[in-house]
């Protein structure tokens, strides 16, 4: 069998696996999301988002060194004890699946916008989580090797931003710093949400190579470029569109593509959105993996396989559930935003504090008794 | 299920097995008339009677060469004395009937004396080869024109000639438990991961059937993912080929009557080298390899992506061309993936006809087939004009790599993907070649990787796999056969730095 266990990932493929996992649904409808928050200075949420998340990135990483032989569901067990550690790991399960609902759901309405208005939803949602299954269920060795070959897509994709270039008005970024600081607050949340993939350092640790600072460097290296990568196409497409058309536009990325014809080939926005697929294939694949892994250490199964099975099915039928219609979905991310924010935001730093002052006093005091 | 086991195994051993591992008997009339029975009185197994009837030559007519058994065994018979015939000649003595057996079946004439259990055997089997000649499905244009044939020893031969190194390591076998098909295993010793060839060997091992045909059946019996359509293992009958994948690390099959050779691990690239891209320079070297791997992706996926270009996403054609396209597609009264399949269908019957066909015949079946058909079923409207380009090209491209099982493969691809491309149009390709990629990369031959220098990346090793860089440069052998000397070669272009020297 391929991916054989104990096999880690060196720290190349870590570092595309983080990117892959963190650019995925969102990259379409970031830049209208942060311009919703905090008009032309959505980038700078974007900066600070970025900023924030690598905060959090140290506090994980603190967390993390202390375990170095599990993951988060091993630490959580260990720092609360097996009751309340199984009941939190679970709910950790609960929300990667739920993550991956969203990305079904935006997935399913994107192209259901943009190229196959008469598909049903529930085809192109069983078709995306089966490939993820297919691609989970080969191992994390043989993920992160294609996660590492796709990434040249993100390339070609910036690539094609990059004809909107010449149209670039830069004066629609001004005037600068306008925005309130809750309107930037809310652009943090809006960013975050696109970057909440970050999150899998905590199940990618113990598996990669090198010493923990080599890791935390890779993760940093990766949350750069990720904000980089996002702040490079919020630019190009505030640039693009001025403050009033943006309010317009809420895929402003493939509406900058449309709009551009080359000699070849027109619509160069649905190469793009094809494109955008495979990102999302991936993060979705990951978030996969997280929850399976999740459900395997819980129920000390070393059967992987069958809960991903059964996490594939889950997240086609809540999002079947749901469905694609504006309101559930609307009703359904912003639960999503603020579950994330705890998820993501509150425990990893509380786990941190709890980890580093609590338990280590704990731990010393027993020592010291023993 | 026991029973049942133990029943077949009886039933493929020899139906006397106690009677074959006796040794021979001192009575001539015994062993004469034992030999005669084992064979089961065969018209074409000889015995001839000599000196009165005290001793008997056997051989069979079929597979002794006459003129051999006059130099081998009636030259010196006339010289020598009996006793010295046993002791002094070329022959070789055996006790045991089942090698005399064994070595008449072989083409060997067995020599009998009354009162000896010994039976001496000569060497005498005759031996028909066909030339060495450039096999007809692996043409190159400069470069060695030699092949493999039908005959072992003169293949591995041809691999010797090219590789005189004491490590070059030849293991035979004997596989098919009716047939009893030799197969050698070749490998240079201190460059192949000994892990591989034990590998190669235990999976040898294993195969337990009645006959092996050809090199496809050991294929199938000892390759990794049995159920993809990929092949994973090389099939090739240059002897150059071969030499230089043993260099690499690799590990050859060869066997008896077949003049195909399997090397292992292969990966996925391999299959688009040709030793024509190192007898050319190696700018139109990385020219030709560049072709080739976009043949791959013209052969899977342009008929594809026409389809779902014209059923979905007809506003990507750029304006100046939408209307010849519109045209073309207008009167046709089927849908884009009925064209498409007819079209890949015809041209599949074209090209199996072709080569079933003696080649005068063959031709024209491409005449008709091609272009008759072809432009019949444009101005019958069946098919439109850009499909025809579309198919074509694509079975162009095809036809384009080096390796005729990726060939087959890479058109038997093109009909999953034209199905989801007519479901889902572009979404659909993107999930084909996801599923794809995923197949690919989990996919491994040996141990080692299918998808090697890509999926997993490795950098150095893109520069003999998308282009072909100057061989100067290529110091290390590919990670994907993990040879155990990794280094190829030192500073091959040194007389520069020297001439500078001496400046």
């Amino acid at each position: 069998m391929p991916g054989k266990k104990n096999e880690k990932i060196t720290r190349r493929q870590f570092f595309f696996v983080v990117i892959q996992t963190e650019i995925g649904v969102g990259v379409l409808s970031l830049p209208f999301d942060l311009h919703q928050a905090a008009k032309q200075d959505g980038w700078i949420s974007l900066l600070l988002a970025g900023l924030v998340i690598q905060i959090i990135i140290l506090a994980m990483w603190l967390t993390a060194r202390m375990f170095p032989h599990v993951d988060l569901f091993g630490i959580l067990p260990r720092l609360f004890g097996r009751g309340i550690g199984s009941v939190l790991s679970f709910v950790y399960c609960l929300y990667f699946i739920a993550v991956c609902v969203l990305a079904l759901l935006l997935f399913g309405r994107m192209l259901h916008l943009w190229i196959l208005p008469n598909t049903p939803f529930w085809i192109l949602s069983s078709c995306l989580a089966f490939i993820s299954f297919y691609l989970i269920s080969s191992g994390l060795v043989v993920m992160a090797r294609i996660y590492t070959f796709v990434s040249i897509l993100l390339f070609i994709m910036f690539a094609l931003l990059l004809a909107g270039v010449n149209d670039m008005q830069l004066i629609y970024l001004l005037p600068i710093g306008q925005a309130t600081m809750p309107e930037l607050a809310k652009g943090i949340q809006g960013a975050g949400l696109a970057m909440l993939g970050f999150i899998s350092f905590y199940i990618l640790y113990p598996q990669t190579e090198g010493t923990p600072v080599q890791r935390l460097k890779t993760m940093s290296l990766a949350n750069l470029f990720v904000v980089t990568f996002y702040l490079l196409v919020v630019l190009i497409t505030f640039g693009y569109f001025s403050t009033a058309e943006m309010a317009l536009v809420p895929q402003p990325v493939l509406y900058l593509l449309k709009g551009i014809e080359l000699k070849i080939i027109s619509r160069v926005d649905l190469f793009l959105l094809s494109m955008w697929i495979v990102s999302v294939a991936t993060s979705f694949s990951t978030y996969l993996y997280m929850s399976s892994i999740g459900l395997s250490v819980l129920f000390h199964s070393k059967k992987i396989r069958r809960f991903a099975f059964f996490s594939t099915m889950l997240a086609i039928s809540i999002s079947i559930y749901i469905g694609i219609e504006e309101q559930p979905i609307d009703k359904f991310s912003l639960l999503m935003t603020n579950l994330s924010i705890a998820f993501t935001g509150v425990i990893p730093l509380l786990l941190m504090v709890y980890a580093v002052v609590v338990y280590r006093i704990v731990r010393r005091k027993k020592d010291g008794k023993a | 299920m026991n029973f049942f086991k133990s029943r077949t195994k009886k039933s493929n051993q020899s139906a006397n097995p106690e009677k074959e591992d006796l040794p021979n008997s001192t009575s001539l009339k015994e062993n004469v008339t034992y030999l005669a029975e084992a064979f089961q009185r065969s018209s074409d197994l000889k015995f001839r009677v000599l000196e009165e009837g005290s001793a008997v030559l056997i051989y069979f007519e079929s597979l002794a060469d006459q003129e051999k058994i006059q130099d081998k065994f009636f030259k010196p018979y006339m010289q020598l004395t009996k006793d010295e015939l046993m002791t002094k000649s070329s022959g070789r003595k055996m006790d045991k009937r089942k090698d005399v057996i064994q070595f008449l079946l072989k083409g060997h004439a067995a020599f009998a004396i009354d009162g000896s259990a010994d039976i001496v055997l000569f060497s005498t089997t005759s031996t028909f080869n066909r030339s060495v000649d450039e096999p007809d499905n692996e043409k190159i244009v400069r470069g060695s024109h030699e092949g493999f044939i039908d005959n072992l020893m003169i293949n591995i031969n041809l691999i010797r000639k090219r590789i005189e190194n004491k490590n070059l390591t030849v293991n035979f076998s004997k596989l098919g438990e009716i047939s009893a098909t030799k197969v050698a295993v070749v490998y240079i010793d201190g460059i192949a991961n000994p892990k591989i060839v034990k590998k190669v060997k235990d999976r040898l091992k294993t195969i337990s059937v009645d006959y092996i045909i050809s090199p496809g059946f050991i294929e199938e019996f000892i390759e990794d993912h049995a159920y993809s359509p990929f092949p994973q293992m090389i099939n090739t009958e240059r002897p150059d080929k071969t030499a230089a994948n043993l260099l690499e690390g690799r590990v050859a099959i060869l066997a008896e009557g077949s003049s195909t050779c399997l090397i292992a691990p292969a990966t996925f690239f391999a299959f688009y080298q040709s030793p024509d891209d190192y007898n050319s320079r190696w700018f139109t070297g990385t020219f030709i390899r560049l072709i080739r791997l976009f043949s791959f992706i013209i052969a899977i996926g342009l008929p594809a992506f026409y389809i779902s270009v014209v059923g979905f996403h007809f506003e990507v054609i750029p304006q100046d061309l939408v209307i010849p396209v519109k045209s073309s597609i207008n009167d046709i009264a089927y849908p884009p993936i009925v064209e498409a399949l007819v079209m890949v269908v015809i041209i599949e019957l074209i090209r199996e006809a072709g080569i079933r066909l003696p080649t005068p015949v063959g031709q024209t079946i491409g005449i008709v087939g091609g272009l008759v058909i072809g432009d019949a079923i444009v101005r019958a409207g069946l098919v439109s004009n850009f499909m025809i380009i579309v198919v074509a090209l694509t079975a162009i491209a095809s036809f384009v790599v080096p390796s005729n099982e990726m060939s087959t493969t890479l058109r038997l691809l093109t009909f999953p993907l034209i199905i989801l491309s007519a479901t889902l149009g572009f979404v659909g390709i993107v999930f084909g070649m996801l599923i794809l990629l995923i197949h690919l990369s989990r996919m491994e031959s040996f141990g080692s990787p299918y998808f090697s220098p890509l999926a997993p990346l490795h950098v150095k090793d893109l520069k003999d796999t998308f282009v072909r860089l100057p061989l100067f440069k290529m110091n290390n052998r590919p990670t994907d056969a993990k040879a155990v000397k990794k280094k190829t070669q030192g500073k091959s272009r040194g007389w520069i730095t020297n001439a500078r020297q001496k400046k």
